[in-house]
């Protein structure tokens, strides 16, 4: 294995892009070559410390900056021509999308048949179509992508020292939850998170989770190409 | 602390940029709020300079606002709102460079952020590398590590195929690696 390969290995596990046999190959190099392990822990630190430089918060003046200079800006009034077919089908779907929109929570107990259910998924049984453990930084749990016939959903059991918020972007569309997580939750208490508009197009569904606004975590879910 | 989960339904931005340009300042208001961090800070870390910092978030504002019939709703938009932000930091280092290269012993460490409160070695010694690299290397780590973008959302933002994006990445990481070693960080 040249040089070149065995850092492109060493990338595309920072980037979580690694498949099974490059994961194994890797695993082999990093036992085998002490070089290989000190050159990934050092991308790895430095990764970490990159994500981990601080946000600054800007001063509060800057707003007020800005919204004082509106008025100055020359503004065209109307749609470029080209963009008006957009515009309306963005709007469209906003509008779709705000009325459509149903988040609901869903807790399990710890026993069979003792679920509390709210929203319109909660009478059919869904189908996990991908799941993933969330197992990076200070969340734990596990993201699960369900599917029924009311449509996509997400399924999150996660445990955070302190309130995590999550964002699920998926297929265009942005979902966010609030003050998910608690240090020690009830076994299988499962937070559900229905993605209404979005379909089965390949496509990957990426969460972000937050402290503080901040990116502590992140997972991909993939919803396979289906009717 | 909050009983519990609570979910948020916000207006999302395609249809606060719609109320926009129905001349709705408010809707720009809740734009201005929801992404004037993450725009300081991307200009903070390409710039290195509170005070560049500063002019870069408030001309990307502005020049999103007065441009806003050229936005096309196919693309996300806080990528574009970036396009416009890393555009302005780039032009804000060209014009920087009469005075000096943008390396640490000359990048303006006036309003290095916060520094004096920051007192943090490691974050000094991330910047001083940050600085050391080209900006088309620098642009692509502020935006996945400072700003969190997906390799989608920095490839549309940059107009750059994600393959370009990730060379470009691990590239930046192999040099910032290679400073930090230099300078003894790791």
């Amino acid at each position: 294995m040249t040089d070149d390969e065995r850092m492109a290995l060493i990338h595309a596990e920072l980037d979580g892009d690694l498949s099974s046999q490059q994961r194994a190959d890797l695993a082999r190099l990093l036992l085998g070559d002490p070089q290989v392990r000190a050159l990934r822990d050092e991308l790895r630190g430095l990764c970490s410390r990159l994500d981990g430089v601080e946000q600054v918060e800007p001063p509060p003046h800057l707003k007020d900056s800005i919204l004082r200079h509106l008025s100055s800006v020359p503004v065209v009034v109307g749609y470029r021509k080209a963009s008006l077919g957009r515009w309306r089908l963005a709007a469209m779907v906003a509008g779709l999308l705000m009325a459509g929109t149903i988040v609901y929570e869903t807790v399990q107990g710890p026993t069979p048949g003792s679920r509390e259910t709210a929203g319109t998924m909660a009478a059919d049984a869904p189908t996990a179509l991908d799941s993933v453990a969330v197992g990076s930084g200070p969340v734990t749990g596990r993201a699960t992508l369900y599917r029924d016939k009311s449509g996509l959903a997400v399924g999150l059991e996660v445990s955070a020292a302190e309130p995590v918020d999550v964002l699920i972007a998926a297929g265009g569309h942005t979902f966010r939850i609030n003050g998910l997580g608690t240090p020690n939750p009830p076994r299988g208490t499962r937070h559900t998170v229905a993605l209404p508009g979005v379909a089965m197009q390949g496509q990957d569904i990426e969460l972000s989770f937050l402290m503080g606004e901040r990116t502590v975590s992140r997972a991909t879910l993939h919803a396979p190409s289906g009717p | 602390m909050r009983a519990g989960p609570y979910f948020v339904n916000e207006e999302d931005d395609p249809t606060l940029v719609l109320r926009c340009r129905e001349g709705d300042r408010d809707a720009f208001e809740r734009l201005v709020i929801r992404y004037q961090k993450p725009v300081f800070n991307v200009a903070l870390r390409m710039l290195r300079n509170r005070q560049d910092a500063l002019d870069v978030a408030q001309t990307t504002f502005l020049k999103a606002f007065e441009h806003l019939g050229d936005y096309d709703p196919a693309f996300r938009f806080y990528s574009w709102l970036y396009r416009i932000a890393i555009n302005e930091s780039l032009n804000a280092l060209a014009l920087r460079k009469p005075r000096g290269e943008l390396d640490a012993n000359t990048a303006d460490d006036r309003a290095g952020p916060d520094r004096a409160a920051e007192g943090d070695q490691a974050l000094q010694a991330i910047e001083d590398a940050l600085m050391r690299i080209s900006p088309e290397l620098r642009t692509v780590t502020v935006l996945r590590h400072i700003a969190q973008l997906s390799y989608d959302d920095i490839a549309e933002a940059l107009g750059l195929p994600e393959k370009t994006v990730k060379s470009r990445l691990h590239s930046a990481r192999e040099r910032l690696r290679d400073h930090l070693r230099q300078s003894g960080a790791i």
